[in-house]
């Protein structure tokens, strides 16, 4: 017999108990698993970089990849982060406002989506491919593994808001979604940071 | 007998510390030594080396943190212990207890 949720689970016994939500504790060692991933890219990409001629080490026909508007990019996502970051608090204090500020750190985070697959339609529209040069290669492979996380993070985020207005959200998963989603605001300014500049 | 057998581990020891030249563990480790790169390497190697080994320590420093706290009848944190108060409260999973709320009946019954 439970009074206070099914999976909290306490043996008298043993006095065997969960420090953390097992939803949360997965998801740190999924992100930890993705954060070798993003630097084994990364590694890759300085080691390179490092070891190619100055005037190789460019985008075809004198193409610069786009510095300030992925700067705005950056500020809607930081936003979205920071927004998760009200709506965790406001779950805690059991705030139906919640369900409001959720969707609009889902908004920023989907805008920070958008803006990217626009500047990639301009950049494959100026001719960088990812057969046209070793930096548009490691462009296009590093930013759009980010972006595949972007939009795998945004998912688990719907479906937290969805079982946070049925009243079916668990505090393990809304950890676990959070934490995806910091993972990918907070891996990004290292990404921006390598492959802009 | 002993000694000429150490002496003989510590002399093919150096030896194979001197014979090798550069690892090329990865597509391009090749680049090692043939521009000035060799900083980008090194840095990386490290850094691929310490990441693995901070995200583990964090991970286990911060659990047994976890559970320190719990097992002191601390609360285990604002974020974890807030919502155990109201059982009416929005689902939660696994939070830990202290030995007090157990005793209180918060928790599990056998």
């Amino acid at each position: 017999m439970t009074t206070i949720g099914q999976t909290v689970r306490v043996v008298r016994r043993g006095t065997r108990r969960e420090a953390v939500p097992s939803g949360l504790l997965g998801m740190m060692i999924f992100v930890g698993t993705e954060v070798m991933f993003f630097a084994g890219l990364i590694s890759a990409f300085t080691i390179s970089k490092a070891g190619a001629p100055r005037d190789a080490w460019n985008l075809p026909a004198g193409q610069v990849l786009p510095l300030a508007s992925t700067a705005v990019n950056t500020v809607a996502l930081f936003a979205s982060g920071a927004l998760l970051w009200v709506a965790g608090r406001q779950y805690r204090e059991r705030s139906s406002v919640a369900t409001q500020t959720l969707p609009a750190a889902m908004f920023f985070g989907a805008l920070f989506v958008m803006l990217q697959g626009r500047e990639w339609v301009g950049l494959i529209g100026r001719g960088v491919t990812l057969r046209s040069s070793a930096l548009g290669a490691f462009f296009y492979v590093i930013v759009g593994t980010h972006a595949v996380h972007a939009v795998a993070a945004l998912a688990g985020l719907g479906v937290a808001w969805w079982r946070l207005r049925a009243g079916r959200l668990s505090y393990g998963f809304f950890l676990g979604a959070q934490t995806f989603w910091y993972f990918v605001v907070l891996i990004w300014p290292v990404i921006y940071a390598r492959v802009y500049f | 007998m002993r000694e000429s057998i150490s002496r003989q581990v510590i002399c093919i020891g150096i030896l194979l510390t001197a014979a090798p030249a550069s690892a090329l563990a990865c597509p391009v480790c090749g680049f090692v030594g043939t521009s000035d790169n060799t900083w980008a390497y090194q840095a990386m190697s490290a850094m691929l080396t310490l990441l693995p080994l901070a995200m583990v320590g964090g991970i286990v420093w911060w659990l047994a943190r976890l559970a320190a706290r719990a097992d002191t009848e601390r609360p285990v944190g604002r974020a974890f212990t807030a919502r155990l108060a109201d059982p009416k409260g929005p689902r939660h999973n696994g939070l830990a207890l202290s030995e007090g709320q157990i005793r209180r009946g918060r928790a599990v019954d056998g």
